[in-house]
């Protein structure tokens, strides 16, 4: 009895100590710095990772290829780190061709993929528990009359076996993703609702009506969701499931909000707020502004920043806000950094059609 | 005079002294006859493609400039669309011509809108003599593809009549998904043609004469689905009559191009049909040592296409030419001409040009040539919903060349060499700005300069011969004018798909069967290296992205046997023999190593 009880504390202490040497294990190259999402050009197929350094104004460009002497073979849609994985979503502008990659975060390295048979239009990646991704997807096109012809679905990836062991049909067109307790909430870009998977089970649970194509999800201080309908702001109750407050946005006529990002408090919401003017040749036009969660109203009357741009992140680390700006999808992007107030910082020139950030 | 009538009949480079043009033998265009020019020019000539894919849409450019700056002219129309401005290549087979020549640089004056960077001049030609041949060839390929033609060539001196079908199916199953993690995409393409081309000369030898071309064209990209696939189809049909009297000609031609888009069922694609009629009279007559050829060409151009915002479009356009050659010296020639188009609500530039080519001593020529070039903003640049518009001013070029050439010929030798130096500079350049969302602007000035370098050498003795014939250009073309913030990045940058350096060799090796049954039968052994390579080609504006540069060898092999009245031809041919990894205009990669089996047989009264 005794000895087996030595031989467990032994056994115990060589795990403990095991466990000390991995915590001494030395810094991998992307344990730290700002993720750039760079969603690439959609028929050049060239979606790229950078990695911008807090201080420093160059960046390390399209950093899987450079881990792994591979390229990502199309764009990006979205790309999210969980339990020490990076999910990347791949989408070839060729149906059939789409798939996602599974990185090792601290290293870039490699770890899996998931073919294209497994997956087609993949768009939102999101952590839905220890070890397991939420994916929302489209499922394949059709033509531009019935473009979203299928039913989306959402896949749940198990990071223990880098597998897809289940697809939940959700809404067509299912896009923005996020999770509160043990709920997933789906938004989309087709049917105007929002559904709700019980993140346990993985299974459909309901759906909330009459919400409108929200572009993006997102949980605030308070656990409440935000996220932009057409010209309004939406605050969705995850409770009560109701849609609590709808804003309008500005008093511009062709402005629409997008690109939404919170402080890191969660209590400010920074966005963009943008319109093709039809006097200038449909150049995109707007600017960055900011409303805390508690406003009633959002007049959007001070900018943050003059810039349209293409994906706005808040890094808490040096309390600065990220914004990607594209010049053109043939041209690669910049990310502009500014101080909370809208004071420009500096900017780092990254690859094409920066998105979004992943502070770490 | 038969050759007087013959010569007239094809491209009017006699009157565009001091351009270089380079003309493709009949031994390659026979090689080739199941290529197309997308797949044959590509070995030929440092041209620069622009790919979507294996069988998929391929455009050309020339000297520096995009795909709708090189004219397609087949007998003397331009059968570039007048939507698109351009042809696409992989719908054009070389069996479909007798005649191929590339011409470099600007030749608006001569040619008419489009030809800014050259023009590729595609011909048939009459045979005077007594003759009748049947053939029929049948390629089979890597990748389940194959294609078959057959034709039919009568001939006395007085008639001259070709026919050609031709059908193939590119399967494309490639026994691979992937090549070094690019993904090779599912397409297959399947195509067919019937070309006739008549030529017939009265007793007091007027030549009158019938082309028709008519192709048929079917792509589907992920075809492994009903729901996802992809389909493009294009047909054409082109017709022409020609009638020589004398020193005027006149001709008629009515083209006809059909597209039609779409994805999943194909229930309702999206359609672009377009009717072109015209007519030409040409009329030139000899003086002393001047040649003047005048002439107007009027063309009724009707569009349905369902991306337009009306739908329907109609135009008119009149170009007037007059074009001096003046032989002033045996060393000194001298050709002069000028053009002007019409085009209801815009008027091109006046299109004058200057050549001058001097012979200096038995084995040298110098040449230059100085011209203005235009393109006519096509009806998708001026017309496309929403993103065209009506309001663009033409393209206004104007390049400068000079060219120096030697050749000899010493006993067995020959050799052949030339150096072109070009200097075009392009304003109002139509542009699909990504930054409006694609919309057309007259966005920018465009200078295309550089450098083309030429060696040719063959040997020939008894039933041996050798060859060796390579090219070389140097092309640097930018945008030269900033637009907005931005542009800073993109000035003075290559354009896309656009490589600096361009390389085209290929190598022959020929014999003769030299006794016996071989001596009498056999047709000759040949061997031909073909070799292409290039350096990266950006496609981001401020070059920040590339495709990597490229270097393919292809190897045929050719033999056969001949009897008193049939013959018989086996091509082996092996494409990417050192398994290259290049990729097409969507980063997917193209096709690895693949082999062609060709059959010719020939039957003869």
């Amino acid at each position: 009895m005794n000895f087996k009880k030595l031989s467990l504390i032994g056994f115990v202490s060589i795990a403990l100590f095991s466990c000390e040497k991995t915590e001494t294990e030395p810094t991998q190259p992307y344990d730290s710095g700002v993720i750039v999402v760079n969603a690439g050009n959609f028929f050049d197929n060239n979606g790229t990772l950078s990695l911008v350094d807090r201080n420093s104004r160059t960046a390390s460009l399209d950093i899987f290829q450079k881990e792994n002497s591979r390229p990502i073979t199309g764009g990006i849609s979205d790309y999210a780190e969980v339990d020490g994985k990076g999910i990347i979503l791949v989408d070839n502008a060729t149906t059939g061709q789409d798939k996602i990659e599974i990185v090792n975060a601290r290293t870039l390295k490699s770890v899996a993929t998931i073919p294209s048979s497994e997956i087609e239009n993949p768009r939102q990646v999101v952590k839905a528990g220890t070890d397991k991704a939420y994916i929302t997807a489209w499922a394949a096109t059709g033509a531009y009359t019935d473009f979203y012809t299928n039913k989306g679905y959402v896949a749940v990836l198990d990071l223990k076996t880098n597998k897809i062991t289940k697809k939940i049909t959700v809404q067509k067109g299912a896009e923005s993703i996020v999770i509160v307790g043990n709920e997933a909430f789906v938004g989309d870009v087709n049917d105007g609702v929002v559904q709700v998977i019980d993140t346990q089970t993985d299974t459909f649970k309901q759906e909330i009506k009459g919400v409108g194509s929200v572009s993006s999800l997102q949980a605030d201080a308070n656990g409440k969701l935000w996220g932009f309908v057409y010209q309004d702001a939406i605050r969705i109750n995850p409770q009560t499931k109701q849609v609590e407050a709808k804003i309008r946005v500005g008093n511009h006529p062709d402005k629409t909000p997008g690109s939404l990002a919170f402080s890191a408090d969660k209590k400010t919401i920074y966005f963009a707020y943008t319109f093709y003017d039809p006097a200038d040749n449909y150049l995109q036009k707007g600017e960055v502004y900011s409303f805390n969660i508690n406003d009633t109203t959002i007049p959007a009357t001070t900018p943050v920043s003059k810039k349209v741009v293409s994906g706005l992140g808040f890094d808490a680390t040096s309390n600065l806000l990220y914004a990607g700006v594209t010049p053109s999808y043939k041209q690669a992007g910049f990310v502009y950094r500014y101080q909370p107030n809208g004071t420009l910082v500096d900017s780092v020139k990254v690859e094409i059609a920066p998105a979004k950030f992943i502070f770490k | 005079m038969l050759d007087e009538v013959s010569v007239r009949s094809f491209a009017p480079t006699r009157f565009m002294a001091g351009l270089k043009i380079q003309r493709i033998d009949s031994v390659s265009l026979q090689q080739a006859q199941f290529q197309t020019l997308a797949e044959f020019l590509n070995f030929q000539a440092p041209v620069h493609f622009r790919s979507y894919g294996n069988g998929q849409v391929t455009s050309i450019g020339l000297r520096g400039t995009s795909s709708n700056h090189t004219a397609v002219v087949w007998n003397g129309i331009n059968i570039n669309s007048p939507s698109t401005g351009q042809s696409d290549f992989s719908t054009l087979p070389v069996a479909g011509f007798d005649l191929l020549a590339i011409q470099y640089g600007s030749s608006s004056c001569v040619i008419g809108s489009d030809a800014v960077g050259g023009s590729i001049l595609l011909d048939s030609k009459p045979v005077w003599s007594k003759n009748v041949q049947v053939s029929f060839g049948q390629k089979l390929a890597s990748f389940d593809n194959w294609q078959s033609q057959g034709s039919v060539r009568l001939s006395n001196n007085r008639l001259s009549s070709k026919t050609v079908f031709y059908k193939g199916v590119l399967n494309n199953n490639y026994p691979y998904t992937e090549r070094q993690y690019y993904p090779v995409e599912r397409s297959s393409t399947s195509s067919k043609g019937f070309i006739q081309d008549l030529f017939y000369l009265t007793r007091n030898k007027h030549q009158i004469s019938l082309n028709v071309w008519l192709s048929d064209n079917n792509v589907e990209i992920s075809p492994q689905s009903i729901n996802t696939r992809e389909i493009l189809q294009t047909q054409a049909v082109r017709v022409l009559n020609t009638y020589q009297v004398k020193d005027l000609t006149v001709r008629a031609g009515y083209v006809q191009d059909i597209t039609n888009y779409g994805k999943g069922n194909f229930i309702k694609p999206s359609r672009t049909a377009i009717d072109r009629f015209l007519i030409r009279t040409e009329y030139e007559w000899k003086f002393w040592k001047l040649t003047t050829h005048i002439g107007g060409e009027g063309a009724h151009v009707i569009a349905h296409v369902d991306d337009y915002n009306n739908g329907r479009i109609a135009e008119n356009r009149l170009d007037v030419f007059a074009w001096l050659r003046y032989q002033v010296t045996k060393q000194l020639l001298a050709t002069l001409n000028v053009r002007q188009a019409f085009i209801k609500s815009f008027d091109p530039p006046l299109a004058p040009a200057l050549g001058i080519e001097y012979q200096l001593g038995r084995s040298v020529k110098l040449t230059g040539n100085l011209s203005r070039s235009y393109r006519i903003p096509t009806m998708n640049e001026r017309y496309w919903s929403e993103l065209g518009d009506p309001n663009l001013k033409p393209e206004d070029g104007f390049n400068k060349e000079i060219g120096v050439s030697w050749s000899q010929t010493r006993r067995a030798f020959s050799f052949n060499s030339s150096l072109n130096l070009y200097h075009n500079l392009i304003d109002n350049w139509v542009y699909w700005n990504p930054e409006t969302g694609y919309r057309v602007q007259n966005l920018q000035q465009v200078l295309a300069k550089g450098l083309e370098w030429a060696y040719k050498t063959a040997y020939q003795h008894n039933k041996l011969a050798l060859g060796l014939n390579t090219q070389y250009t140097y092309t640097s073309s930018s945008q030269q004018k900033a637009y907005d913030n931005f542009s800073a990045d993109v000035i003075g940058k290559q354009l896309i798909y656009i490589p600096k350096h361009n390389f085209t060799a290929s190598l022959y090796f020929q014999h003769s069967g030299s006794s016996g049954f071989l001596e009498q039968h056999g047709m000759p052994f040949r061997a031909t290296f073909q070799w292409q390579a290039n350096s990266r080609r950006y496609y981001t504006f401020d070059n920040s992205k590339w495709l990597n540069g490229q270097q393919i060898v292809n190897i045929i092999i050719e033999s056969g046997l001949r009897g008193k009245h049939i013959d018989g031809k086996i091509f082996l041919q092996a494409n990417n023999i050192f398994d290259e990894l290049y990729l097409n205009s969507k980063r997917n990669a193209m096709p690895g190593r693949n082999y062609a089996i060709n059959l010719v047989f020939n039957i003869k009264k």
